[in-house]
């Protein structure tokens, strides 16, 4: 196995946020319908002023409705009171805006490559597992971009910050600890554009390009406007490894580029024939280098570039213009923005808020997790499950016991116990090791 | 040396009723699979139903929040784990013992960062670096392993850590006294440091705070790297990085002069300042100030000059003591740390080159041939050990991590990275 | 010291049945006689009385006695019989009621110092089983074997000290350290069977993994109506996996022990089967390798000097740069390694049918989902 793969498939990129097409729509699907089933029930108890058991709502409140006036219709999962909820697509429809959105922003602000993707990606990420009709999008960006800056920067000046997009610290903070809580705590994003480098070096140092560097300046700007773009405004970086997107979007700057860097790579033929698989002569280092580097993980290789390719051609540098369009935000954004709004989760919505309940409910349990402590009531007993050995614990306890007992030499009477008990033991021994079976489990 | 606290600590919490604070709904959840732990399968299902309804039925005060998906999974890791009794407690983050639910024999180091303390732009950026880095850093047997992180109700991170039970260097060279060690056990841990730090830049990743105690050590003797608050990518050429890294003691003159571009080189120079100790049992060069560190590194390795650093007069602040001290040669060093043996005293020497681009890399130490030579390293089950380990982890992780005593003040804000964000 | 001889008075070997005043060795029971056996004198006459014996023969006399016949020197045991030189130094008065328990725990107090190794000498714990039995027969020979075999012990006993003494002295030096250790050698077998325990758990945990993605694919290929061999084939052959690798670990073992059979004296001397030479301090498997045994070379590219972008290249005569010990060599390998790791890593392919446990991350997040997602409608209404 290549190292390079295994390394990759080490990142927290591959292991918590890489997905297959049917995974990843799947979770938003079930993402959108936890969403709609958390802010029924929500709406539902909602009128209700915060008293008695308001928020309490547990299946009887709901099947056994209380003497509220929209009762919900116990067959169907929509009542006269509930809102018209976002689709799945809709929802994406909204990130995908948003994330141009952020784009812009900090396009703006002149922000790197990276802590520009880095923001669009953990805005991408965070709305897999929340709808956006729990959290405001509109809030979760700017709270994206500045987190963003902070893991790539290492710091960041919230006060500056708050200053350049009018927003407050509060506001900004109130969903930062939602916001990795979303991440799942994994803060590095894998980009292509390094990647992107690494690769002009190496088609650069190819004797017959030295000839020709300015086609591969003109490649390596054009492929790097595609990453600056359509690899975040699509699903490419859940579907498709950062070096599989370099080299799509490679491919769509100059195809003939992308497929020399292949076909250098993947060059290995074991035999006259094309065939790798025929083993033989140079046995296994050929065929883990086949494997590695031969023909079909080659054509492999390739397949996935062109299903990058084409998932990145739908995005193209040149829809940026298609986001900033008023007429398509007239017809296509503003009216599902108004749809959010409507079907908003009441209590998740406003974060500022939501923080202080959060904090106030923390408060109450007076820091419970430190209570977690479960005093050494039990202390005997539990010594007693460490010390036994569940593995086989009786051969080895038995040897055990054993050593110790006649290692007391002060205990005369143990050891000469001992001593007698295992006479005959011993004497056969000898003859036979095999019968000494007892310490041959503990072995 | 009263009772070892490392052999029975996890006594202290309660194995056979682990969800005796649960409420009685929860307990069908165990009864029904047995199984209340991992999320996949069946089993979370349940479990997350049960979770689900906890908040409800606990507390019935008006504001209470139901969880969603998110926080369902956060319920779900964190009841993986059993929080035990406090190991220290610091302004930045309490450090507790724990163990898995599911095997209580399995201890975890739990520390808990407070997020709310002190700086108020957020989330710490000492627990962010740790964080980002320590997800990816995953496997290698002397970084230190993060298991989990969860959140707790009042939003405090929990990064559940490996339990390092047996102290850290630090420990272990100081107490002259009672801990004795050679050669081969130099050779041992020496291994296991270059190990990390290879593997850290292997990863494209500077630790930037390596020193004795950020080098913990596990029950089977093994040395684990730890704290990476310091820690960043490699930068890209153009990109300036902060000087104010490394604790004074460990850091190479390039930092002291304040380069801005730098590389590996500079936990190289921590590593063989370690080495260094480690041989005489004393901090190597302990400067108390900035000033006072340049002029250990001109007395006792030499005065950084344009003949042997070309270009280091160019630096900032590079300020040397008038007097110039020429560069030592091996000989030199052979009175002092002659205890590791001419090969050993060949590698320290090529980690102190005072120009970082005649340093040794982690690689091309590793490749040295001091450690084929005699005597060979020490097994780690056979390493000197010291209790009181314990107490010693907890108060190495609930430091602030990479805090550096005398920069982080308001001229370290203003020096901290800017570059990138152009 | 010269190794001490039996009472003179012929024990019955083995005896279990003793006289009420004397032991199995015929030596005589303390608290049984109030009198001293040399000056007759009566506890009733003297309650102070104290009787002292020492280790050359175990006769008991009174401190009276003692003071009086060695206070000028050496002289011989007053006991009939008994010809053994004492000295006014070596008599103590006797911990145990029973000299003969005095007796034999002086003789294992010094078996023991001779034979001092502990476990951490030896190959496997059979083989220190073994040598414990073997001190064991040699000191049962020296307490209770008749004259002939006590003499044999006692020789093979001597001779084993003259031999190993730089050995006996090492290991008695590393003794004191080890009452130090010892605490904490319970602490590192405890870690050590905790570690096995999780190892298990973590096997039995990775199996249920296995089964239950087994389960959802069948689940899965049920639903899309085919058939399932396929999985099935699958957890077959992991499982045979497992079988295999268990068997190579048995048939490692056996050979170690085969090993340590071979190394095995066979006559006449004492010999200690699998102890550990003192050469091979680290493990035997294999030289040291500094780099842990990682490989991180990669193998679809390699790192030449020809390697240059003109955005890095304006950088290389940069002063900051160059003094500061920028590494244009990390940053060239780091861009190679991205544009090449994971080129062969495919994620639909992988994370459909699951590479390691990562499939699992990704049902739980469902399952998670699931809890409250589509079917959470139905569960709030039923």
């Amino acid at each position: 196995m290549a190292t390079e793969d295994a390394r990759y498939r080490d990142s927290s990129q591959y292991r918590l946020w890489s997905f297959s097409p049917t995974q990843l729509s799947a979770l938003r699907d079930k993402t959108n319908a936890a969403a709609r089933a958390r802010i029924s029930e929500r709406l539902l108890s909602h009128p209700l002023p915060a008293s008695t058991t308001a928020a309490a709502t547990s299946k009887q409140d709901l099947s056994a409705p209380t003497s509220h006036a929209n009762t919900p219709d116990p067959d169907g999962n929509s009542t006269p009171a509930l809102p018209e909820f976002l689709t799945p697509a809709e929802e994406l429809t909204l990130v995908g805006y948003y994330t141009s959105e952020i784009l812009r922003a900090s396009e703006a602000l002149h922000y790197a490559d990276e802590i520009k993707a880095t923001a669009a990606m953990f805005l991408k990420r965070f709305y897999i597992t929340n709808s956006i009709m729990t959290y405001p999008p509109a809030e979760m960006f700017f709270v994206a971009l500045f987190f963003a800056c902070k893991v790539d920067t290492g710091h960041v000046n919230l006060a500056e910050y708050t200053k350049i997009f009018n927003k407050s610290a509060e506001e900004i903070l109130a969903g930062e600890f939602l916001l990795c809580q979303g991440l799942r705590f994994a803060f590095d994003v894998k980009h292509p554009y390094r990647a992107l480098r690494g690769a002009m070096m190496e088609l650069a140092s190819l004797e017959d390009m030295k000839r020709d560097l300015k086609r591969l300046d003109e490649a390596e700007a054009k492929a790097r406007r595609v990453l600056q773009f359509s690899p975040l405004m699509t699903d490419a970086y859940f579907h498709y490894t950062p070096s599989q997107i370099m080299l799509a979007a490679l491919s769509l700057a100059d195809r003939g580029l992308a497929e020399r860097l292949i076909q250098e790579t993947f060059h290995f033929v074991p035999m006259e024939g094309n065939e790798g698989d025929g083993g033989g002569g140079d046995g296994k280092g050929n065929e883990e280098k086949a494997r590695v580097i031969g023909s079909q993980i080659r054509d492999k290789v390739l397949g996935a570039i062109e299903g990058c390719r084409d998932m990145l051609s739908r995005e193209l540098p040149e829809r940026k213009e298609h986001w900033l369009n008023k007429q398509v935000i007239k017809t296509q954004i503003t009216p599902l923005r108004k749809k959010l709004l409507k079907c908003k989760d009441p209590e998740r919505w406003n974060l500022v808020e939501l923080q202080k309940v959060r904090r106030e409910q923390a408060a109450k349990k007076m820091d419970s997790d430190d209570e977690d402590d479960f005093g050494g009531r039990d202390g005997k007993k539990a010594k007693k499950e460490e010390d036994g050995d569940i593995f086989g614990g009786d051969l080895g306890h038995s040897a055990k016991k054993r050593k110790v007992s006649v290692k007391k030499e002060e205990d005369p009477f143990g050891g000469a116990m001992v001593k007698k008990e295992d006479l005959f033991g011993v004497k056969v021994k000898k003859e036979e090791d095999s019968s000494f079976g007892g310490f041959g489990g503990a072995l | 040396m009263a009772v070892s606290p490392l052999v029975y600590p996890p006594q202290t919490t309660s194995l056979n009723s682990p969800l005796k604070r649960q409420p009685p709904s929860s307990s069908q959840q165990t009864s029904s699979n047995g199984t209340p732990n991992f999320p996949t399968g069946a089993a979370p299902l349940s479990a997350a139903k049960a979770i689900l309804h906890q908040p409800q039925e606990k507390t019935s005060p008006p504001p209470s929040l139901t969880l969603d998906p998110i926080e369902q999974m956060n319920e779900l890791e964190k009841r993986k784990y059993v929080k035990g009794r406090k190991l220290g407690e610091g302004t930045y983050a309490n450090v507790y013992l724990g163990h898995s639910r599911s095997d209580p024999s399995s201890l975890v180091a739990i520390k808990k960062i407070k997020v709310q303390a002190q700086y108020n732009d957020g989330l710490a950026p000492d627990a962010v670096r740790e964080l980002k880095h320590l997800q990816e850093l995953r496997g290698h047997p002397n970084i230190i392993q993060l298991f989990s992180v969860f959140s707790s109700k009042d939003q405090n991170l929990n990064l559940v850590l490996e339990y390092l039970p047996l102290g850290d260097l630090e420990m272990l060279i100081k107490d002259v006294d009672h801990v004795r060690y050679g050669a081969g056990d130099i050779k041992a841990w020496m291994g296991m440091l270059t190990r990390a730090v290879w593997f850290c830049h292997e990863n494209y990743v500077l630790h930037r705070d390596i020193k004795p105690n950020n080098l913990l050590i596990a029950a089977d003797g093994e040395v684990k790297l730890a704290d990476f608050g310091l820690a960043r990518g490699f930068s890209d050429p153009g990109w300036r990085m902060t000087a104010t890294v490394i604790t004074r003691w460990y850091r190479p003159p390039e930092l002291l002069f304040g380069a801005r571009h730098y590389s590996g080189a500079v936990d190289i120079w921590s590593v063989g300042m370690v080495f260094a100790e480690l041989i005489i049992r004393t901090a190597y060069l302990p400067g108390n100030t900035e000033v006072e560190q340049i002029g250990l590194i001109c007395k006792r390795i030499g005065t950084p000059t344009e003949d042997n650093w070309p270009g280091v007069t160019q630096l900032s602040q590079y300020t040397v003591p008038s007097e110039i001290t020429p560069v030592w040669g091996k000989e030199a060093f052979m009175s002092r740390f002659g205890a590791v043996g001419s090969e050993g005293v060949d590698l320290l020497v090529r980690t102190l080159a005072l120009d970082p681009k005649r340093r040794i890399t982690a690689r091309e130490m590793l490749e040295h041939k001091w450690w084929k030579a005699e005597p060979k390293p020490t097994r780690k089950e056979d390493l000197p050990r010291k209790s009181g380990g314990e107490e010693k982890m907890g108060a190495d992780l609930k430091r602030r991590n990479g805090v550096l005593e005398e920069d982080r003040g308001s001229k370290v804000a203003r020096k901290l990275d800017f570059g990138a964000m152009r | 010291m010269p190794p001490p001889r039996p009472p003179t008075s012929a024990p019955r070997p083995g005896g279990v049945t003793a006289a009420p005043s004397t032991t199995s060795d015929g030596l005589p029971t303390r608290d049984a006689d109030d009198m001293c056996p040399v000056c007759k004198t009566i506890r009733y006459l003297n309650r102070d009385m104290e009787f002292l014996v020492n280790p050359e023969c175990y006769h008991s006399m009174c401190t009276a006695c003692v003071n009086r016949l060695f206070d000028d020197g050496p002289k011989q045991c007053p006991y009939a019989g008994c010809r053994r030189t004492l000295r006014r130094k070596g008599f103590r008065a006797p911990f145990f009621g029973d000299l003969s328990v005095e007796r034999e725990v002086d003789i294992r107090r010094r078996v023991s110092q001779v034979f001092n190794q502990v476990e951490d000498d030896f190959q496997t714990l059979r083989d220190y089983n073994n040598y414990l039995q073997m001190v064991e027969d040699l000191t049962f020979d020296l307490v209770h074997g008749d004259e002939a075999t006590r003499h044999k012990a006692e020789s093979q006993l001597s001779a084993w000290e003259a031999e190993h003494r730089t050995e006996i002295e090492r290991n008695r030096r590393a003794g004191r350290e080890q009452d130090e250790q010892s605490r904490k050698r319970l602490a590192a077998e405890a870690a050590a069977a905790r570690q096995r325990r999780l190892d298990a758990i973590r096997e039995a945990e990775e199996e249920k993994l296995e089964k239950i993605k087994i389960k959802e694919m069948e689940i899965d290929s049920l639903e899309r109506g085919q058939p399932l061999p396929d999985s099935q084939r699958v957890q077959l052959k992991r499982r045979g996996n497992k079988a295999v690798e268990a068997v190579a670990n048995l048939a490692a073992n056996s050979s170690a022990a085969a090993a340590a059979m071979a190394t095995a004296d066979t006559v006449g001397k004492l010999s200690i089967r699998g102890l550990k030479e003192k050469k091979r301090e680290p493990r035997p498997e294999g030289p040291y390798d500094p780099f842990g045994g990682l490989d991180l070379t990669p193998s679809r590219y390699k790192i030449h000097g020809g390697l240059s972008h003109p955005n890095v290249d304006k950088y290389r005569s940069d002063k900051g740069h160059v003094t500061g010990g920028y590494s244009f060599d990390e940053y060239t390998s780091r861009a190679m390694f991205e544009a090449f790791a994971g080129l062969g890593v495919f994620i639909e392919d992988e994370k459909e049918v699951g590479v390691g446990l990562v499939a699992s991350e990704v049902v739980g997040m469902g399952a998670a989902l699931a809890a409250v997602g589509g079917d959470g409608v139905k569960m709030e209404l039923d």
